[in-house]
């Protein structure tokens, strides 16, 4: 067994100072920096809330995670969802299998967070799916693994029936 | 449901479809649960601390 503390932080309006928050990363080049502040700023609304997973107090990445009720049919019940509106790995930390994670990536750790996660509010809120909408293609594989589908006609937003 | 960059490099957010096909919700309904996915995740996050009201430091 590892001695490695991992630790989930939330961050909402109640306790999110964006400039702070921002800082606990490494970006790439590549990174758009607009989105994620852009995430971050909603967070201070309470439009998402995120979700920080740390390595001995090293921040390794975040998921941003908001709830959606929708009713696609009268007379039916609304469908609960929980949707994962944004994943985000520090860059050190791209790519790379973490021992800390059982040799698991990042990424694969924080859609688990996720799983995990919506299964625990599941006592509480009567949430059926966990939802994504991948920003790169690239992202997509790491939820089609583990059990997500594809919605029919509408390949890019993926759904786990809880 | 997601944060995506729009043409005019502009963000945008997008949330779930508001409507679906009878189709697309006859998958959603037909869906079965992944038990052992949730098992699975579960059981990797059971070292996982989750602390949901840390001070922003």
């Amino acid at each position: 067994m590892s001695d490695y503390s991992i630790d989930v932080a939330a961050y909402s309006s109640k306790n999110i100072i964006p400039v702070n928050f921002y800082n606990k990363f490494e970006y790439s080049n590549k990174d758009n920096h607009d989105l994620i502040m852009q995430i971050i700023k909603d967070a201070t609304k309470d439009r998402t809330n995120l979700h920080v997973l740390s390595v001995d107090k090293q921040e390794y990445g975040f998921i941003s995670i908001s709830f959606q009720c929708r009713e696609f049919q009268k007379k039916q019940p609304s469908k609960k969802i929980l949707n994962i509106d944004y994943l985000f790995v520090s860059k050190p930390f791209r790519k790379k299998k973490i021992s800390a994670f059982e040799n698991r990536k990042t990424s694969e750790m924080l859609v688990d967070i996720a799983i995990s996660f919506a299964n625990e509010i599941r006592q509480y809120v009567p949430v059926e799916f966990l939802a994504a909408e991948p920003a790169h293609d690239r992202i997509a594989p790491i939820y089609l693994n583990v059990g997500f589908e594809q919605l029919i006609n509408k390949n890019d937003v993926l759904f786990l029936k809880l | 449901m997601g944060y995506k960059m729009t043409e005019n490099k502009k963000v945008q957010r997008t949330t779930f479809p508001k409507k679906l096909t009878k189709e697309q919700i006859e998958q959603m309904d037909n869906a079965k649960s992944k038990t052992a996915t949730i098992s699975r995740a579960v059981a990797a996050t059971k070292r996982v601390k989750f602390s949901r009201l840390e001070k922003s430091v």
